[in-house]
């Protein structure tokens, strides 16, 4: 069946697709660490039993048993050879076990490497191996794929361009796999997923296990507020629990089923189960969903650009930082020449920490600098930094670059000229992302009317495309002032551009190119044009001038919330805190007491939300653990010195903290009691291998807000539920937080603990949670 | 009497990636700047305090339903599947040696958390990359005979107390390594024993 009866069939209905492979394989005899797709050669009756199971259930689609089967994954385990054997009896035993009831889907996990600089994959290694298996699976004749559980973009288009180089009427559905937070791996959260893989040739978007229906379905929901692909989506049956040394999914038929409605009325088109879920579990959905209809659904419309684990949204002003550009700057172009990505990096990373939200890349004569290095620059820069806009011209170049971009790019830009559109659109058509449309034809324009007719032509050659004018934005083509340019025509443009209802974009440097004081000039004609409408400028983050510039109009012009009085104070502490500066931050502390403020003041105003924002940018992936440690350390002396201001007054805010007998591991435990000493608790930390006598005293003692317990082995995590049970023969209540490697969630309930903390960060938060709670 | 093999501490080598990755620097791929001169300066205490060195010693092996070595029926499944079809095994014990530990706990004395934290990370690759050097070394030296996967207690449903037993076949108190009679972790802390498995090529 081609994708577009399938289509058809999916505008009546919802499809049922099949549970678990290698969950069901495990309980009939596969060895864990044995790849499942070794009986498709060897014991093909044991998937054949399966598939059959899940055709008597009522699935609709059964899926191939070729989750691992890509070359560089299956070599892990010396199976390369069978390779094209074990992909083609997997389609082979589908078949049968179907008979015709059923579509079959070509299944194609994760390679298991992460892209550089993360691991060791990149795009090319991931695309040939998707491609030799997907070639055998046509060849078989499947129905569609689906490109399940990856959690990394960049992979995820990988396998989607493997399967439309080759065909283009086979359905595909691409699926994330995301953690509770709502994040892949890499970063990319569903909002993000829904906007990159909208521009891609895909049928149907979705994610399938790590989760379980529970906590899958508002991450679900995320995704389907944004696009306007099909809906697929394959919970676990819960979230893998430990038992007696194996491997429990606790969500048995009846509860999964339980959760049917809320994903249909979330817009759901594909509906299936993921690890630990069985042929039990797919009848259960089948009578459920019956012949259902899907419902419909209207996706938001944003405008934004994207990398791994950013999105940029057009709605407030954008900076777009030029400075990744070596005309004129000499250390840059020979950094190129000599494909040194540190430079980049450098550029790159001070233009963020400055303001900068898209970095405009530009690699000067392309044709000096090698395809190679441009590649690793727009592959890799991306996860570390910012989206890119790729200032490209060769048109090769363009669309090896494109390619291999982990995300949703600007793509720096055309002239309104047939040819050169139409080169531009047949990339972005395939590869995803927004053209940037300049004011001009082949020649530069004179004014205003130039201008406009270059619009109203570029616009008439992207209809005759067919492409989406909502992933355009246009340049009114900035020229210097010094060369005869006129601002006055460029910001007529912008007028003129808003109307029509498009986003506008501009070099702004260009204006005073050739002048003195660039900067002031640059100023000047950034705050005239986002006072016509402008968007976003690809200037210059570093110029601090031009930035305060541009913040105080975007306020004055109502584009942006005014500051609040104290944010100069609470920035400066920030940043402080952040750099290490641990006297600096003192020496302010000491300040703000000596003109009056109250040590509680200073504490609850200044350096508790700057500790609270520490958190904030440390659980949004922003800083790293030794930052947040860094930060802890050089906040702690100035909590100190306050606290001894301050006599009786804080010594309700005690948190006792322990790593439990027989547990020699501190470290996690001593930068959680770091990070909550930075945040303004007393800490009693009572060290390593502590006998739980000890530790029940001293709460008996302390009466702290908590008490934190560390096990990090499974031979120690038992002392919790004895030190749990003695604090209550005692009568001692007190919450109690708990972490370490062996433990989660789960366990820790059943340990009777009260929290479980996978961060510093988190006890910090369950801290502020217990006394709002005791407040209350 | 175990095989004692000493190691030069200054000639390890861990990748940046890898140590970065430890640390907590997701995504970056080497130690970022701001964090270069506390990296190079845990880099070299623990270069300089870590005394390397590895306890080794071969076992005949018989199989029944599990391996047996020195009477001791090892009952894990993983065991069973990585060491499948071994005619001996090598017990492995790699230590950094005690100072190691007083550096971290100095350093969290003196309330610099950072480098203790550095000294931990750094620390904990650098004995992972001591045994995987040996393992390199004992695959070749074996030869023709083919080694199955290092593994080590507390993986999957091999039990940590297996730590213990492997001390006590190297004689490992001789040489200053223990282990917790509760939890079976090893002391010093920055120690991996391990378990790997020899069988004919064909």
């Amino acid at each position: 069946m081609n994708r577009w009866e399938l289509r058809r069939i999916l505008e009546e209905r919802i499809l049922l697709l099949d549970g678990a492979y290698g969950t069901e394989f495990i309980k009939t005899g596969l060895k864990g660490g044995i790849p499942s797709e070794i009986l498709n050669v060897e014991k093909p009756e044991m998937v054949l039993d399966l598939q059959k199971r899940y055709v008597m259930a009522g699935a609709d689609i059964l899926i191939t048993n070729t989750f691992g089967a890509i070359p560089m994954k299956l070599a892990k385990h010396g199976l390369e050879g069978l390779f094209e054997d074990i992909v083609r009896n997997a389609i082979r035993i589908a078949r049968k076990a179907s008979r015709g009831k059923t579509l079959v889907f070509g299944n194609l996990g994760p390679s298991g490497e992460l892209p550089e600089p993360m691991g060791n994959g990149n795009f090319d290694i991931f695309y040939e191996n998707f491609r030799k298996v997907v070639e055998i699976m046509l060849e078989e004749g499947v129905d569609g794929f689906i490109l399940e559980t990856f959690s990394d973009i960049l992979e995820l288009k990988a396998a989607v361009y493997a399967v439309r180089d080759l065909s283009e009427d086979v359905f595909v559905i691409a699926h994330l796999t995301f953690d509770e937070r709502g994040r892949t791996l890499t970063g990319t959260d569903p909002k993000n997923f829904a906007l990159t893989f909208e521009d891609l040739d895909v049928d149907a978007l979705g994610m399938n296990c790590t989760l379980g229906p529970e906590e899958m379905l508002p991450v679900f929901q995320e995704l389907s507020k944004y696009t306007s692909k099909y809906l697929s989506v394959e919970p676990n049956a819960g979230m893998p629990q430990i038992v007696d040394g194996k491997t429990i999914y606790p969500v048995g038929p009846e509860e999964f089923a339980a959760y049917v409605d809320s994903f249909w009325e979330s817009g759901v088109n594909i509906l299936g189960g993921c690890c630990g879920t069985t042929p039990k579990h797919i009848s259960l959905l089948k009578r459920i969903l019956g012949r259902r209809a899907p419902v419909e659904r209207t996706p938001k419309k944003v405008f934004a650009v994207t990398s791994p684990s950013n999105l940029v949204d057009f709605e407030d002003f954008v900076v777009v930082g030029e400075r990744i550009n070596p005309a004129g700057r000499k250390k840059l172009w020979k950094a190129m020449l000599n494909e040194d990505m540190t430079v980049v990096e450098k550029e790159a990373k001070e233009q963020v920490e400055n303001g900068a939200r898209i970095l405009d890349v530009n690699f000067g004569v392309e044709r000096s600098i090698s395809s190679n290095f441009a590649k690793i620059v727009v592959e890799k820069l991306p996860y570390t930094s910012a989206p890119l806009s790729l200032d490209v011209q060769s048109v090769d170049l363009i669309e090896e670059l494109m390619k291999v971009y982990p995300g949703r790019p600007l793509l720096n830009s055309s002239r309104a000229v047939h040819d050169e559109i139409e080169e531009r659109v047949r990339i972005l058509k395939k590869y995803g992302g927004i053209l940037v449309i300049l004011a001009m034809e082949e020649h530069v324009p004179r004014d205003f009317d130039d201008r406009k007719k270059a619009i109203e032509k570029a616009l008439r050659i992207l209809e005759d495309l067919c492409f989406d004018t909502n992933r355009i934005i246009i340049d009114p083509v900035v020229l210097p002032l010094g060369a005869g340019g006129k601002a006055v025509d460029v910001l007529k443009t912008i007028e003129y551009v808003k109307n029509l209802g498009f986003k506008t974009i501009l070099g702004l440097s260009n204006i005073s190119f050739g002048l003195p004081d660039r900067s002031s000039y640059n100023a000047a004609f950034l705050v005239m044009a986002i006072e016509r409408g402008l968007d976003s400028a690809i200037m210059n983050p570093l110029d601090d001038a031009l930035m305060k510039i541009m913040e105080a109009s975007l306020v004055i012009l109502g584009k942006k919330e005014p500051p609040k009085k104290n944010v100069k104070t609470d920035n400066e502490i920030l940043d402080i805190i952040l750099s290490g500066k641990t006297e600096r931050l003192l020496e302010i502390v000491k300040n703000m007491v000596d003109n009056g403020a109250t040590p509680m003041d200073v504490v609850e105003k200044h350096l508790r939300p700057a500790m609270e924002e520490v958190g904030r940018l440390y659980d949004k992936g922003k800083i790293f653990l030794p930052q947040l440690i860094v930060a802890s350390q050089t906040a702690v002396p100035s909590f100190e010195f306050l606290e001894s201001k301050m006599v009786g007054q804080s010594g309700d805010k005690a948190f006792v903290i322990a790593t439990v007998r027989g547990d020699i591991h501190d470290i996690g435990k001593n930068i959680v009691a770091s990070v909550v000493k930075s945040s303004g608790y007393k800490v009693i930390d009572l060290g390593k291998d502590v006998p739980n006598e000890k530790i029940v005293e001293a709460v008996e003692r302390y009466k702290p807000v908590a008490l934190g317990l560390s096990a990090m082995m499974t031979t120690t995590v038992l002392r919790i539920r004895e030190i749990v049970e003695e604090l209550k023969r005692r009568n001692l209540r007190v919450p109690v937080i708990v972490g370490g490697a062996s433990l989660n969630e789960n366990l820790s309930k059943e340990l009777g603990a009260d929290f479980y903390a996978r961060s510093a960060t988190d006890v910090v938060r369950f801290l502020k949670e217990i006394e709002r709670r005791e407040k209350n | 009497m175990p095989r004692v093999v000493e190691i030069d501490p200054t000639a390890v080598k861990v990748p940046e990636r890898v140590i970065s990755a430890r640390l907590g620097f997701k995504g970056v791929g080497r130690i970022p700047e701001e964090f270069r001169n506390i990296f190079e300066k845990a880099w070299r205490e623990i270069t300089k305090v870590s005394t390397p060195f590895a306890l080794l010693e071969d076992e005949e092996c018989v199989w029944n339903e599990y391996l047996k070595v020195r009477e001791i029926e090892l009952k894990s499944d993983l065991v069973r599947k990585h060491l499948k079809n071994c005619e001996i095994v090598t017990l492995m014990v790699v230590t950094l040696g005690e100072n190691v530990d007083r550096k971290i706990e100095e350093a969290h004395e003196d309330g610099d958390e950072l480098l203790s934290y550095f000294l931990d990370g750094i620390a904990s690759e650098f004995v992972e990359y001591i045994a995987r050097e040996i393992e390199k070394v004992l695959r070749k030296d074996k030869e023709p005979l083919v080694g199955g996967a290092r593994i080590s207690p507390g993986y999957g449903d091999f039990s940590l107390e297996m730590n213990k037993w492997i001390v006590e076949i190297l004689d490992g108190e001789r040489y200053g390594i223990k282990y917790h009679p509760e939890s079976f972790m090893l002391i010093p802390r920055k120690t991996i024993a391990s378990i790997m498995g020899w069988r004919g090529s064909e």
